[in-house]
């Protein structure tokens, strides 16, 4: 196990190998490796940090394993280059898989990011950031991500289903989410249900609803109702979906009555 | 002919507003402009119901200028397709301003948001304040062909990858760049007279990068080549000396990227290299 990282982990701590590189240069590390598993040269000494005789053999255990496993997390999806990062190290598998087996796997944090981008990709093509404004699917993260329409001010309603944005986004899109009408489906009080307008508490799927969870590697899981919810209480799919025929309903009215 | 634009209100949700071209305008009425499809946020409109419309149009194409005033910063797609004539904003103005163009030209007097220019195919684009970032760029999740032709010159600062996956035509930028220059760039050639925030050229199979200013370091995965004294742009002659680096070798590369050598003395280190 080769663990790279801006500062020694416990992760680290058990790893065969340990490269530390210094922080926001990622991305020249990975362009580096790549070069190196193409035979090219490189002119300078040390990358980020680490000398380049340690990435020459880091390329070859690469080069020379049966099946590796590059897993990254947000160390690299944050950091400067961002989603540049990631193209990167994508290709990197690509370039090493002219040697050997080699996969690269994102490493999910809370409970079922992974089911969200599954059914986003099988819905309408696309993993998250799906703007429906004009009817069909368009994505073009930076302009129809939600953190950057917040932050623009663009929006003039939210609904949050199980995520707690106020905590985790940016100032700026935090205050403009709750400038506007919020609602929030949560099985528990959050930073953002608490500034919400209107609030649905909803049954914890996998205890009090039935549902499906998928794992990091996008094996979905059926969770299994275990005891009744609290009275009135309904699943956040029971929600949706009342909403949802609540909103059906007002526009054909508004149909009809046109 | 001269056709005026002025927003009736002030937009707080975006608007798109492709149908803003001289290619669509020619030919038409004002009362046939102010029934021209636009979007606001997720409800269709008519242009009338959004803009006051003022003017005349032209027959042909290439004699109609249309003139935008007001603010108009959240105002996306204006320009997009279109093939001659003139397009004036006088202000800040949104995303995707002459997507697709094929020709005539837009001007900017102010700032432009990300996207000026994505895939454009040829014409003349020219922003007198800042860009945002993707200048000349694809879309991100679309096709994968940026820029394609005509020029595009920005005379403020552009924001992070600039050039992304462009194929042909000039970007110049007269103040900084920000991160990924030419990102993926394939062929064309872009400019930068200010300083980068570094990464130019990343993954660059070929085209020509021209750096100014300073840059922060070189890829790792670029090779210095030689040292020259000048570089020809379209005509323009720069003068260096510039360093000359070669790459992206990671993509077996034959981009050139020429950096210039008094701004950089922390890259004289590659000197003894050449």
């Amino acid at each position: 196990m080769i663990v790279v990282d801006v500062r020694r982990t416990r992760t680290a701590d058990i790893a065969d190998y340990f490269l530390k590189v210094e922080p926001n240069k990622d991305y020249e590390v990975l362009e580096a490796l790549r070069a190196l598993v193409r035979d090219e040269e490189i002119d300078v000494d040390q990358v980020a940090g680490i000398p380049v005789k340690t990435l020459e053999d880091l390329a070859d255990i690469m080069m020379s394993c049966k099946f590796g496993v590059i897993f990254f997390g947000l160390g690299l999806t944050m950091s400067a280059g961002k989603l540049r990062n990631v193209d990167t190290a994508i290709s990197l598998v690509r370039d090493l898989n002219r040697y050997t087996k080699f996969m690269i796997m994102p490493m999910r944090g809370h409970f079922n990011v992974t089911g969200a981008n599954v059914v986003y990709s099988w819905q309408t093509g696309y993993p998250y950031a799906v703007d429906f404004s004009r009817g069909y699917p368009r994505y073009n993260p930076g302009e129809t991500s939600v953190v950057d329409i917040l932050a623009r001010g663009e929006s003039d309603a939210g609904l949050v289903v199980a995520s707690d944005p106020v905590a985790h986004f940016p100032k700026a899109a935090a205050e403009n989410l709750v400038k506007k009408p919020l609602i929030v489906v949560d099985p528990e009080p959050t930073a953002t249900s608490l500034l919400a307008d209107v609030v649905f508490p909803s049954a914890f799927v996998g205890l009090e609803a039935e549902g499906t969870a998928y794992r990091m590697d996008h094996v979905p899981l059926p969770l299994k109702k275990v005891v009744e919810p609290p009275n009135g209480c309904l699943s956040d799919v029971d929600v949706l979906q009342r909403i949802l025929d609540r909103v059906r309903k007002i526009r054909r009215e508004k149909v009809e009555a046109a | 002919m001269v056709v005026v634009l002025r927003p009736k209100q002030v937009f707080t949700v975006p608007v798109e507003a492709e149908c803003i071209t001289p290619d669509v305008f020619a030919g038409k009425s004002v009362e046939e402009m102010e029934t021209l499809g636009v979007w606001q946020g997720n409800r269709r409109c008519q242009l009338g119901e959004l803009f006051k419309v003022e003017g005349e149009s032209s027959a042909k194409s290439e004699e109609v200028s249309i003139r935008m005033f007001g603010d108009v910063h959240r105002v996306r797609r204006i320009g997009t397709q279109m093939s001659a004539g003139e397009v004036v904003v006088h202000g800040d103005v949104g995303f995707h301003l002459g997507e697709e163009m094929a020709g005539g030209k837009i001007l900017v007097d102010g700032n432009v948001a990300s996207w000026v220019g994505s895939m454009m195919k040829g014409g003349e684009i020219e922003v007198k304040g800042d860009a945002g970032d993707y200048v000349g760029a694809a879309y991100r999740g679309g096709d994968t062909r940026g820029m394609s032709g005509g020029t595009i010159v920005i005379h403020g600062d552009a924001g992070n990858e600039l050039g992304y996956s462009m194929h042909k035509g000039i970007i110049k930028v007269h103040g900084d760049a920000g991160q990924f220059v030419g990102v993926h760039m394939k062929n064309g050639t872009i400019v930068v007279y200010g300083n980068s925030a570094g990464r130019n050229g990343a993954e660059m199979t070929g085209g020509k990068i021209v750096v100014c200013g300073s840059v922060p370091s070189i890829l790792p995965s670029f090779t210095i080549d030689t040292i020259k004294p000048r570089v020809k742009i379209n005509g323009e002659k720069l003068d260096g000396p510039f360093y000359l680096f070669t790459g992206d070798t990671a993509e077996e590369g034959k981009g050139r990227l020429y950096i210039s050598k008094p701004s950089n003395p922390h890259l004289q280190f590659y000197e003894k290299l050449i």
